[in-house]
């Protein structure tokens, strides 16, 4: 049988599939296998699921194989458990190898995706993705219906700008989220930065769409994002969703294939130049001594390198910050990511819980992050554990002690 | 006698003729993966479109992470006891067998213990080093054979392959150190490993065990492509992969 799919798997893909030793370092650290405690969710276990995918015609411990002939019957095994994963990259920040497996991730979905074999579920979110051109499945014309909710004035939808500001789908249309997006005009106008929104032609960032293994869906939405950036002649996209900004810089110019004509940067990365800069003014900030501490995205920590930004936002409004344990580059994730949330919610508010038990070991008051996924999550996680811990953006807490909301 | 008679001439197998079935199927075994990969996989390649230039702090990083990783196992340095456990059984481990098979080159004349005469004496580099380190090894090998038993996460991701490998490692390496526990003569001894290579020993080692060790080791070498031991040779790659990323993301250039 050929399976043209298979393809995509290059040398050096295999290369680091035949690494893996399953020392099952990475089973310690995985939030899913810390929950689940089933093999095939634990990275070293997917990895030998995925080696018996592609090869075909030889035994498992084997390693000569025919690509292009893998079997289908070792996908439909374990289709469950190649989206049980919270895509966080936790395994591949301890794997001795340093195998990339946030990239074997992808492609395993990718393949799964190309087969038709993804859960019913995300083949309705990926329908909806592409016919309503955002991951909540409401007509798009909704987008920017938060600015006028929450009472913006000069606002520019779709005009010419230095800075684009892409809010992504979680802030445009979930209610706890739109507190972000509010918070972020706020700032940027108090740095009189010259700034847009897109309104109704910002489409989804395709993050979801290649979570869920759809590439070419993915492919759409960067070809449309950035001719609707171009045209305004933008010469920076900001985003307070790591993940959006995430796919806009490291995969929008494979997607496309050329590189951007803009610059991308996670707010956080904008907020702490600005504030370096003294384009935005810290006088009458009120420095209070509430007990905060502050929750690494996965995406903006582990996968995209902005570490110290927010910490120093965070600085520059409290007095009393505490670092959680398992932080930085070795964050734990809290389970907002991956497309959990689609897939298996419990396993998400599992993850979570665990999580937020942490911060309130701490006895932290203020549970930060700079992502709305995951304000979300650790929302749903504070619920759950009953905790007094109030989740706010880093973006919102600046705003709020800057008096600006 | 006949014994003897029949132990020299397996040893003489072993070490004459075997190493060109060992080799040859370890250079056939890596040239049909390596082809493999290339031939049956014209991989949809993406370009790279990034804008970003080096620096000198993102090499600095990835220079850093490199030796940090391959070197030290920094992987596995971590607070969590059951890591840093882990880390002391493999880097002990690894770093042991590496030191070993340093040593084997000495009796073939690539290096000589005179010139490390300023660490220690020739006897203690040349017969109790290597002794030590061998029961290193095997004690790091052994506990890592038993993780792989005892502990639930490792063993339900563990095959035939992850076991027997483990197996022909503590093998090679008793064998290795039976050599010089058991009976032997007081009188040099010549082996010719492959042709024009000669390993001169001081003494004459337990012909038996000798012959155990070079097996068990050929059949490794022969394995070692077709099995998760292709981590020796692939290892420096992932990591250097890995290493150039690092330095990009955590190093400013955050591409």
């Amino acid at each position: 049988m050929k399976l043209e799919m298979l393809r995509e798997v290059s040398p050096f893909t295999m290369l680091q599939l035949e690494t893996c030793v399953r020392c099952a370092h990475c089973a310690e650290y995985c939030p899913v296998y810390d929950v689940l405690k089933k093999p095939q969710t634990m990275p070293g276990g997917r990895v030998s699921v995925m080696l018996k995918m592609i090869k075909g015609g030889a035994s498992s411990w084997f390693t000569f194989y025919r690509l292009r002939a893998g079997k289908l019957n070792e996908i439909e095994n374990h289709i469950k458990s190649v989206y049980e994963c919270a895509l966080c990259g936790r395994c591949m920040a301890v794997c001795p190898f340093g195998i990339q497996t946030d990239k074997l991730w992808e492609l395993f979905r990718k393949i799964v995706y190309n087969f038709n074999k993804h859960p019913p579920v995300l083949k309705e979110v990926d329908k909806f993705i592409l016919s309503t051109y955002n991951a909540y499945g409401v007509g798009n014309d909704a987008r920017a219906m938060w600015v006028d909710y929450l009472g913006l004035d000069n606002v520019k939808i779709n005009e010419p700008s230095d800075i684009v500001y892409f809010v992504g789908c979680t802030s445009s249309f979930k209610a706890v989220a739109q507190d972000i997006a509010y918070a972020t005009s706020l700032t940027l106008n108090h740095a009189g930065v010259s700034w847009t929104l897109l309104g109704e032609d910002e489409w989804c960032c395709g993050a979801p769409l290649l979570m869920i293994g759809d590439e070419e869906g993915a492919k759409k939405m960067a070809e449309h994002n950035v001719r609707a950036i171009e045209n305004l002649g933008a010469r920076l996209v900001v985003s307070a969703c790591p993940g959006c900004a995430r796919v806009i810089k490291q995969k929008y110019p494979s997607l496309i294939g050329r590189a951007l004509r803009f610059n991308v940067m996670h707010l956080m990365e904008l907020l702490d130049l600005y504030i370096r800069k003294e384009r935005i003014s810290l006088k009458g900030i009120e420095r209070d001594s509430t007990l905060v501490t502050y929750h690494d995205p996965c995406e903006l920590a582990r996968l995209s390198g902005v570490i110290d930004e927010p910490r120093r936002v965070i600085n520059t409004v409290t007095t009393s910050f505490k670092e959680m344990p398992e932080n930085r580059r070795d964050v734990r994730c809290c389970g907002g990511g991956g497309i959990l949330q689609a897939v298996n919610d419990e396993l998400r508010l599992n993850i979570a819980e665990k999580r937020v038990k942490q911060a309130k070991a701490l006895e932290a008051e203020i549970l930060t992050s700079a992502c709305p996924a995951c304000k979300i999550t650790l929302m749903d996680g504070t619920k759950k554990v009953g905790a007094k811990i109030q989740v706010l953006d880093v973006v919102e807490l600046f705003a709020r002690r800057l008096g600006l909301m | 006698m006949r014994l003897d008679t029949s132990l020299t001439l397996l040893v003489n197998f072993i070490f004459g003729t075997l190493p060109w079935v060992t080799y040859t199927v370890f250079l056939l075994g890596i040239s049909l993966k390596l082809y493999t990969w290339f031939s049956t996989a014209p991989y949809h390649k993406t370009g790279s479109y990034s804008k970003t230039s080096i620096s000198a702090g993102s090499v600095g990083l990835m220079i850093g992470q490199f030796i940090y990783l391959l070197l030290f196992q920094g992987r596995f340095i971590k607070p969590n006891i059951k890591s840093f456990v882990l880390w002391l059984m493999s880097f002990s481990a690894h770093i042991s067998l590496f030191l070993i098979l340093f040593g084997h080159l000495r009796p073939i004349g690539v290096w000589s213990a005179s010139w490390f005469a300023w660490v220690a004496s020739e006897q203690f580099l040349t017969r109790d080093l290597p002794f030590y380190l061998g029961w290193v090894v095997l004690g790091g090998f052994s506990l890592l054979l038993v993780r792989r038993v005892v502990d639930r996460s490792v063993r339900s991701i563990s095959g035939f392959d992850d076991y027997f490998l483990l197996v022909i490692l503590i093998i090679v390496f008793l064998a290795g150190n039976m050599m010089r526990v058991s009976p032997y003569i007081h009188e040099p001894f010549a082996l010719e490993i492959s042709p024009g290579i000669v390993m001169q020993l001081k003494e004459t080692p337990s012909l038996i065990w000798l012959a155990v060790h070079g097996i068990a080791a050929q059949i490794l070498i022969m394995y070692m492509p077709f099995s998760k031991l292709f981590h020796i040779i692939a290892s420096p790659f992932t990591v250097l992969a890995y290493s150039i990323r690092h330095g990009r993301l955590y190093g400013g250039m955050k591409t």
